[in-house]
């Protein structure tokens, strides 16, 4: 019997985890896979836009939303920067991997544009648009993921649009792996980094293009790990003697697989009971507690537990399904629902009648749109934790039980 | 391979195949599989890259979106057209039971000769089957001849145990240990004789040959499923092969019979045992255990490293994946650089490590384990034998069944 069983292995349900198992908690972990972490930028946004206006300050326009039906609205600052900390803290573990400004940082994309971040892998922070240095973009011209002189043209043009024009150069640089490298990703290009005479030929070549004074964006292939890419980094700073920047691009995105494998590790430390590979199907209240039965090879697995979390996604991830034309359904509860996303009350719970002690968290959630708010990592994490919070107290009130409520 | 268009391109699997981490030019699951398929589904043939692959299903538990990426692999590769050896060889690789029931009967002169680096040398020259990782060595006398005159439990409570070819031909004492561990919980163990569950096969491209051993099995089994009777398995392979391949990739007739029916040993003990943890011993031993691969795809979690923590060890579950080994994929001298560098990954892993015990469920692994750490490698029930814990397991017998009394094995 588990005390919190949690589906999806997400931002959301990862952090639900962790939190869970960190108040000693028998924590179950059921996921398909990494899912959409694989394809993130690594940086956890919180807020970037409000209304189609860039934020600034997410903090100050977080408070502004209090009482809507935005998950923001419905849980405190404190809930929110407890989150934040609590993250930092998982991931910032060994080395300062991590860091944070007081507001939004902006960062350039491989595309050319900008991108709004608060939480921000060190290894990218050089490239923030705020700082004056010129940049120098580099890529290969064998590398299909990046384009480097697509990238500072529109930069320069996007960041000139916005009166405050930047200096940006771009440069393909005479770097071979040595193999029919026209296939090779951003995963492969870090694996062939690690090979000591690869990395020294990428450094003498990096060496002949620096400028004195000005910065480098490099396409981020240094390193799976985290520790790995701050140790590539701060060599690369050294032995060029500018500062150097990652740009997250194409999956499979190094910064988004870095961040779920220290999620997915400071889980295996906690001792959360992760099935990973298989769906999970179907929740029911049977004799007083909740089953949870999940689909895996050859067969039903069944999970019995206390209390539940969904964090499933959106209906990309399969956390909402399409029935018909004008319905959509949550597949595990079968909860009939108007549009693709779950409406919550402000327990982050199914806003209709449902199974007590059944909490909701992340993209399936209604009342944002994480793609144009850029929000998504940030609402995550935040409606995990505290969806992990609000499990723990109903659990140690003796909130067992599943009947439905209402 | 039905779900060859679910397949969104979004590169998740590479991320987890351990062929493209030790040789970036391979086009990887993606590629290899689904993007392949849909071209030999029009006609457009096959490429000679599927055969790289470890069939390991790594990519699989990554997929989000549930594509059956190695389906399309193992089929194109039943159509490789190989160089004559080579095919050979291949062919012979894929019966590993043939291979098992003639070496157990001459096992002191097959084990003499394999172990002959001279000859291994010749091998590698003339055949392709690479000198540099240990072939297995075999018993004398397999399980099954073993088992003809043993007197075992009987019971009400049956389960159909099914040893695989490793334990049936090269460590058919572990195989005793199992059924024993099995009476011990009060369940009369059946072993019927079956032939090899089809995975050599599938790999070495005898599409065939793996459907005819499927059918076969399936006419033997489908009477134990229908008065219910559960298949435990202790080989990774061999229990994914029949969870998801027989009604999968083989299409065997009743296989859906398997369904809800088929255990892994360790899942079958963690859900059959006492649910009580043990008391940790003054000196807690620290085991390290590693997961193969094909209990990674059965999604099911981690059963051994569970089990293994209720009998009071420290677990440390090791990172790496995929040992380089991959059952038969390790004794072909073509793929020796893969196999070189995936297992100088976990090398080096293993070096990092401070454990008591080394743990692995899968005879491959366990094989690739020992000669890269040059220590004893241990499957999860000689540990409960060596901590005399299986107790911990156990009720008396007595309790759970009136009527204890020891007959000939059912066959």
């Amino acid at each position: 019997m588990f005390d919190v069983m949690i589906v999806g292995g997400g931002m959301a349900g990862l952090m639900a985890a962790a939190a869970a198992a960190g108040e000693n908690r028998q924590v179950l972990l059921v996921s398909k896979g990494p899912g959409t972490l694989y394809l993130s930028t690594g940086s956890i946004d919180l807020l970037g836009y409000c209304q189609q206006q860039e934020v600034e300050n997410p903090w100050q326009t977080i408070e502004s939303l209090a009482g809507t039906n935005h998950p923001y609205g419905m849980v405190s600052l404190p809930d929110i920067q407890e989150a934040v900390a609590a993250l930092t803290g998982i991931l910032n573990r060994d080395q300062e991997y991590y860091l944070a400004g007081t507001g939004n940082t902006w960062l350039p994309t491989a595309i050319g544009s900008r991108r709004p971040g608060y939480l921000i892998p060190r290894v990218q922070m050089a490239g923030d648009l705020a700082r004056k240095e010129p940049i120098m973009l580099i890529g290969w011209p064998w590398f299909r993921d990046f384009f480097p002189h697509l990238a500072a043209e529109r930069l320069r043009t996007n960041l000139a649009n916005l009166g405050s024009p930047l200096e940006v150069e771009s440069y393909q640089l005479d770097w071979q792996p040595g193999l029919s490298s026209s296939g090779l990703t951003a995963y492969d290009v870090a694996n062939l980094l690690a090979q000591s005479h690869h990395w020294q030929a990428l450094v003498d070549e990096l060496k002949k293009v620096v400028k004195p004074g000005w910065r480098l964006g490099l396409p981020a292939v240094l390193g799976t790990t985290l520790e790995q890419a701050s140790r590539m980094h701060r060599q690369l700073e050294h032995e060029l003697g500018v500062p150097v920047f990652e740009i997250p691009i194409l999956p499979p995105s190094l910064p988004g697989i870095r961040l779920y494998n220290a999620l997915h590790r400071h889980l295996q430390r906690l001792g959360v009971e992760i099935i990973s590979g298989s769906y999970a199907r179907h929740l029911e209240c049977r004799e007083g507690h909740l089953s949870l039965t999940v689909e895996a090879p050859g067969g039903d697995l069944t999970f019995q537990g206390k209390g539940v979390i969904l964090a499933t996604g959106g209906i990309f991830s399969g956390g909402i399904s399409r029935l018909l034309e004008d319905y959509f359904q949550e597949p595990i509860t079968k909860t009939r629902l108007a549009a693709p996303a779950v409406p919550v009350n402000s327990q982050q719970q199914l806003a209709q009648a449902g199974l007590k002690n059944l909490w909701l968290a992340g993209q399936m959630m209604a009342g944002y749109d994480p793609y144009q708010e850029k929000s998504g990592l940030g609402v995550a994490a935040v409606t995990g934790l505290r969806a992990a919070r609000l499990a723990s107290r109903s659990l140690a009130e003796g909130g067992v039980g599943c009947a439905n409520r209402r | 391979m039905q779900t060859v268009d679910k397949c969104l391109k979004c590169n998740d699997c590479i991320v987890v195949c351990p062929v493209r981490r030790a040789n970036p030019s391979y086009p990887g699951p993606k590629t290899a599989g689904p993007e392949l398929e849909r071209w030999r589904l029009v006609g457009g043939g096959y490429r000679q890259a599927v055969e790289l692959c470890t069939n390991c299903k790594l990519c699989e538990t990554q997929c989000p979106h549930g594509v059956e990426i190695t389906d399309g692999i193992c089929e194109a590769r039943a159509q490789l057209s190989k160089p004559f050896v080579r095919g050979i060889r291949d062919k012979m690789l894929g019966q590993v039971d043939l291979l098992g029931q003639v070496s157990t009967r001459i096992a002191p002169v097959v084990n003499t000769l394999l172990g002959i680096p001279l000859l291994r040398k010749v091998m590698e020259r003339t055949a392709g089957i690479s000198a540099e990782n240990p072939l297995p060595t075999f018993a004398q006398g397999s399980l099954m001849q073993r088992l003809k005159n043993r007197k075992g439990l009987q019971s009400d409570k049956k389960v159909l145990f099914f040893p695989g070819c490793a334990l049936k031909y090269n460590t058919p004492e572990l195989g005793l240990k199992i059924i024993e561990l099995m009476e011990s919980l009060g369940y009369q163990v059946l072993v019927p004789e079956l032939k090899c569950c089809g995975a050599p096969l599938i790999v070495n491209g005898q599409m065939e040959q793996a459907k005819d051993n499927a059918v076969h099995n399936m006419r033997i089994l489908k009477p134990y499923l229908e008065q219910g009777i559960p298949i435990i398995g202790s080989e990774p392979t061999c229990t994914l092969t029949l969870k998801k391949e027989y009604a999968g990739l083989l299409q065997a007739p009743d296989a859906g019979l398997l369904l809800n029916k088929v255990f892994d040993l360790s899942q079958w003990l963690v859900q059959n045992g006492s649910s009580q943890e043990s008391t940790p011993a003054a000196d807690k031993k620290t085991v390290a255990y590693f997961v193969p691969c094909h209990v990674r795809g059965q999604g099911m979690g981690l059963p051994t490293a569970r089990l293994l923590k209720m009998l009071g060890l420290e677990v440390v579950v090791l990172e790496s994946q995929c040992c380089g080994l991959s059952g038969t994929y390790g004794y072909k001298k073509e793929k020796n650089d893969i196999s070189r560098r995936l297992g100088q990954d976990l090398a080096n892993e293993l070096a990092g490590q401070s454990y008591d015990w080394l743990v692995t469920e899968c005879f491959s692994c366990a094989a690739r384990l020992k000669q890269l750490a040059g220590k004893e490698v241990y499957h999860p029930v000689e540990i409960m034998n060596k901590l005399h814990l299986d107790a911990l397991l156990t009720e008396p017998v007595s309790k759970k069944n009136g009527k204890v009394k020891t007959v000939q094995q059912a066959s």
